[in-house]
């Protein structure tokens, strides 16, 4: 690019109904992309909600196809667009959509054009999440759920995969993306501090240490399979799982790019019998398999990286043999953990979707209404502040509102003189607000340690007949745990408002003598947080129903903990309601439970509106097909318009044409500076003292305060 | 061939054409978009390659003169039309993407190599980059059967490459497209820039050559050239080419007619196409 001279390429890649892309000789395209929103304003939304794409090709056929003539010739099929600013360099994905329509411009011409659209998929299929509800970790705090998880849930249902999905074999999986809740099997007891960050590769992980346990009945004597995402939080320590049976317990854990394998025997007549091996952990690896071998005189386990060559074996016999036992536990600190048994190529299924944590603690997620996938994608983008599309490569990539800040690394400098063609601004009042509020909506979470709080009452008898089993249903208006055990209500020890409560008579209408405290056996089980299975079983000689002594039914289950919709709570910043000129109310939902967060948003969107912000709209620039939406890049135009500032990437439109050849228009959002860049600028650590320094020695003893924050500002982007 | 310009026709059947006047005009096509900055530099994006367009003309033609060429317009001759010219025979028959491979970022015999070939005459060229296994044959290239080719490349690599060193291979086709004869082209002298070249003869079913670049990692490939009979030197002249083309409707000049014959100036427009 030195002499200005590019020789631009692309190369287009249609598959046009017969199930195979094909590489075709495409004329022109065009790609559009946008960020789009609804409840924030224009100068927030440019930065936030769901991204749009869409495009067009024309193309030309050798084989002269039609809907009625040489082979298919149908929409539906998918469409990935790549492109080259110069001759040697590679080809970068411009977009991987979906061909919506195909047209022939005429009957004689071999041209024909494709419409394109985003490829969503199975994202337009209505989805309602589970409900899903905080547990106490070991450590007695309440280990939420971060916002991350709907979308990592949502993303999932429509086709886009944090991690592959439970394959075939799968007897346990706990994927960590901001839930605690397994899978497959259940979540036996959570070890964490319960928050999450977002790991190096850009995905919601659990911060700190943190260590689920999943119980499982699975038996051994075959090979079993677990398999996890690398997704380090840090470079030491990042690896983790132990598998745990009757007769000993296989570590697997990491530290640096050593992942150390060990296998030790722990029952009788032989303990403490151990062995370890470790292997090097290649650069990039993405997931780690390990494979345990558990017979009944040794246990064999091996490691592989990304579906590679097997490690060799740690093996330890023990000389004696044992009888088969199942493993009963594994416990993982790494995400996207799946034990299975069978090798499954799907397991190695690549990464079609990168959520980071949101910051959004949720104490709980209740029942909704069912919404499609893409649709509650966007409701929680923009509760959060974040925003969602489907990228370049074809993955679904979540946001976060720092990242759409700039507190991201920043690409190459955009420099007006050389590098566009014009730098068209506008600046208006229309989204300044004086008074900002939010509203949001944490649930009404009740806990009790004597089994006190009424979560659901029958309203219909049951009639039980003698020595039967009824099993009825309980759907729950909230979500509950750790239900309480079942007494008759007129045991009074423990007090009759705590456990839950049957009452029994032998007719309809609550006659007869009282039955026995054992006459009936109430057990209750959590079919999910909101849906409890309850069977009553009638231990005596004749018929019973579950009403009181003057004929009410009588089914009272209790539990420790449970959480139904709350009230919107309503938070403001800015001029007082009376006399603000133009508030702005945003409603963050249920998606927002935490005050603190709640506090965050308000003040992001406080500063975000406090003033009018320039927007830069149809920026033609020297085409860079690297360039993406939500880059963050640093536009320096000292020349014309004094603009030096950073600014994210919002819009991106490409073209292509054999004769205009490659072309590009951005549209570009001007960001503040933030304290995160003068800290980054100011690395490394200096104090206030030594920073307040720096800033007299540059601009004089007489320098105010303003004088010095203008200057740091400047300098953070210098 | 002497007396004619050009042949034309599908593979096997290059007829030639009547002589044109003197001046007959070569016109690229190649896409150009300029783009001024700020700064008032500006940027230029060229196109991948330059399609061509020949206009010649012929005066006092008679219609059975000008059948041939008529036919051809109005696609009365089955298969493909290529266009093979003496300008090209003489100095190179490969169109300017497979006599400069990798040029503009063409990648029609393999991936762009990161480095460059030293030619004589030319300095540092681009090139394709071989590979451990040998790349695609690439599209047909009319030849005449019975008649004397010789096929020459320039090859650089790292490390010095002995004499002998196969970097290019090429195998003639009949008009369906099989295969019948194939060599390779070896350098002639041990280097780390060294000229390959050798000569072949298609046979008398032969239509057309195919070319690819030799299995064998680390080599750049550039400045192909394919002549009728050996080049005067060993340097490097640019794709004249054989190709295939397409042939416009002749504007037609009635200019007399006698009783036993009719004459008329002819014009006619050939494109490069593919």
């Amino acid at each position: 690019m030195a002499g200005g001279v590019t020789y631009p390429r692309s190369k287009v890649t249609l598959d046009l109904g017969d199930g195979t892309p094909v590489v075709v000789d495409a004329s022109s395209w065009s790609v559009q992309r946008a960020l789009s929103g609804s409840n924030i304003p224009g100068q927030v939304r440019a930065a936030s909600g769901v991204g749009t794409t869409d495009g067009s090709v024309s193309f030309a056929v050798d084989d002269n196809r039609t809907p009625w003539q040489a082979g298919p010739f149908l929409p539906g099929g998918k469409a990935a667009i790549d492109a080259a600013a110069d001759a040697g360099l590679a080809l970068s994905p411009i977009a991987r959509l979906l061909v919506s329509k195909l047209g022939l411009p005429g009957a004689l011409t071999p041209e024909r054009n494709a419409t394109l659209t985003e490829n969503l998929g199975a994202l337009r299929g209505n989805v309602t999440l589970p409900v899903t509800l905080a547990t106490t970790s070991y450590f007695g705090d309440v280990a939420a759920t971060d916002a991350a998880w709907p979308i990592v849930q949502a993303a999932a249902l429509g086709g886009y995969h944090v991690d592959p999905s439970p394959v075939a074999s799968c007897v346990a999986a706990l994927s960590l993306r901001g839930s605690y809740a397994a899978e497959v099997g259940s979540t036996y007891g959570v070890v964490s501090a319960g928050r999450w960050g977002t790991a190096a590769d850009g995905c919601v992980i659990p911060l700190s240490a943190t260590s689920v346990w999943v119980s499982t009945t699975q038996p051994v004597d075959s090979p079993l399979y677990v398999t996890q995402a690398i997704s380090p939080l840090t470079s030491t320590n990042w690896a983790d799982f132990i598998l745990q049976g009757e007769l000993g317990t296989i570590t697997v854990s990491g530290t640096g790019t050593t992942l150390t394998v060990s296998a030790r025997l722990n029952s009788l007549p032989i303990t403490n019998v151990g062995g370890t091996g470790s292997v090097t952990v290649p650069a990039g690896a993405a997931r780690v398999q390990t494979q345990v071998l558990w017979t009944s005189t040794q246990i064999q386990v091996r490691v592989r990286f990304d579906g590679g060559a097997w490690s060799s074996y740690v093996t330890v016999t023990t000389g004696v043999t044992f009888s088969i036992a199942p493993v009963t536990m594994i416990r993982t600190s790494l995400p996207g953990m799946q034990l299975h048994t069978a090798d499954d190529p799907a397991i190695w299924s690549a990464r079609t979707a990168i959520v980071p944590a949101t910051g959004s603690v949720l104490s709980a997620v209740l029942p909704g209404t069912p919404q499609s996938s893409w649709s509650l994608i966007g409701d929680v983008a923009e509760s959060v502040f974040g925003a969602a599309w489907i990228d370049e490569a074809g993955v679904l990539r979540f946001v976060t509102k720092e990242s759409l800040r700039g507190m991201v690394a920043r690409g190459a400098d955009i420099i007006a003189d050389t590098d566009l063609a014009d730098l068209p601004a506008d600046i208006g009042l229309d989204d300044v607000a004086d008074r900002v509020q939010v509203s949001y909506q944490p649930p009404d979470l009740q806990t009790s340690t004597t089994g006190s709080i009424t979560v659901w009452e029958a309203t219909d008898a049951v009639q039980v007949g003698a020595g039967k089993t009824v099993t009825i249903y309980a759907d729950l208006d909230g979500a509950a745990d750790q239900l309480a055990p079942w007494l008759p209500v007129w045991t009074t020890s423990p007090p009759a408002a705590q456990q839950s409560r049957w009452a029994a008579a032998t007719s309809r209408d609550g006659g007869g003598t009282q039955p026995a405290d054992t006459a009936l056996a109430v057990s209750a089980t959590l079919v999910s947080p909101n849906r409890v299975r309850i069977r009553i079983t009638n231990t005596t000689s004749s018929t019973l129903w579950t009403v009181d002594g003057n004929g009410n039914p009588t089914l009272t289950l209790r539990a420790n903990v449970y959480a139904t919709a709350g009230e919107a709570i309503t938070i403001s910043a800015g001029a007082p309601a009376d006399t603000a000129v133009n508030p702005l109310s945003v409603d963050l939902g249920s998606w927002v439970q935490d005050a603190d967060v709640a506090q965050g948003l308000l003040a992001w969107l406080a500063a975000m509106t406090s003033q009018p912000l320039p927007t830069l709209s149809d920026v033609d620039i020297v085409p860079d097909p690297t360039i993406r939406q939500g880059d963050v890049r640093v536009l320096r135009d000292p020349h014309h318009t004094g603009l030096v500032s950073k600014v994210l990437v919002t819009g991106v439109n490409t073209s292509y044409s054999s004769t205009d050849l490659l072309n590009q228009s951005l549209t570009l959002v001007v960001l503040g500076v933030l304290n995160w860049d003068v800290a980054r600028w100011l690395t490394p650590a200096r104090t206030n003292t030594q920073a307040a320094g720096l800033a007299t020695a540059a601009l004089g003893a007489a320098t105010t305060n303003s004088q010095a924050a203008a200057w740091f500002a400047k300098g953070a982007i210098a | 061939m002497s007396g004619t310009w050009a042949r034309l026709g599908p593979l096997g059947n290059l007829l030639e054409l009547p002589d044109v006047q003197a001046g007959r005009e070569t016109e690229h096509a190649r896409a150009v978009s300029t783009f001024p900055t700020l700064g008032g530099r500006v940027r230029v994006q060229y196109g991948p390659r330059a399609p061509r367009t020949w206009t010649t003309s012929n005066t006092w033609l008679t219609p059975d003169q000008a059948a041939y060429l008529t036919a051809c317009a109005q696609g009365a001759v089955a298969g493909d039309l290529y266009l093979y010219t003496q300008d090209a025979a003489r100095t190179n028959l490969l169109r300017p993407h497979l006599a400069a491979p990798g040029s503009a970022g063409d990648t029609a015999l393999g991936d762009v190599s990161a480095s460059s070939v030293t030619v004589p005459g030319i300095g540092p060229m681009r090139g394709v980059a071989s590979a451990a296994a040998a790349g695609a044959w690439s599209e047909t290239i009319p030849v005449l059967p019975g008649v004397a080719y010789t096929l020459s490349c320039w090859a650089a690599a790292a490390a010095s490459m002995s004499a002998g060193t196969t970097v290019l291979q090429w195998q003639t086709v009949n008009a369906a497209g099989v295969y019948l004869a194939q060599g390779g082209v070896a350098t002639s002298a041990a280097g780390a820039v060294a000229r390959a070249v050798t000569t072949f003869t298609p046979g008398a079913i032969a239509v057309g050559v195919q070319l690819r670049v030799a299995a064998g990692a680390g080599r750049t490939i550039s400045a192909l050239r394919l002549t009728e009979g050996p080049p005067p030197d060993a340097s490097w002249v640019q794709g004249v080419g054989a190709g295939q083309v397409a042939v416009d409707d002749p504007g037609i000049t009635l200019q007399a007619i006698w009783d036993d014959q009719i004459r008329s100036d002819y014009s006619w427009t050939i494109r490069e196409v593919g």
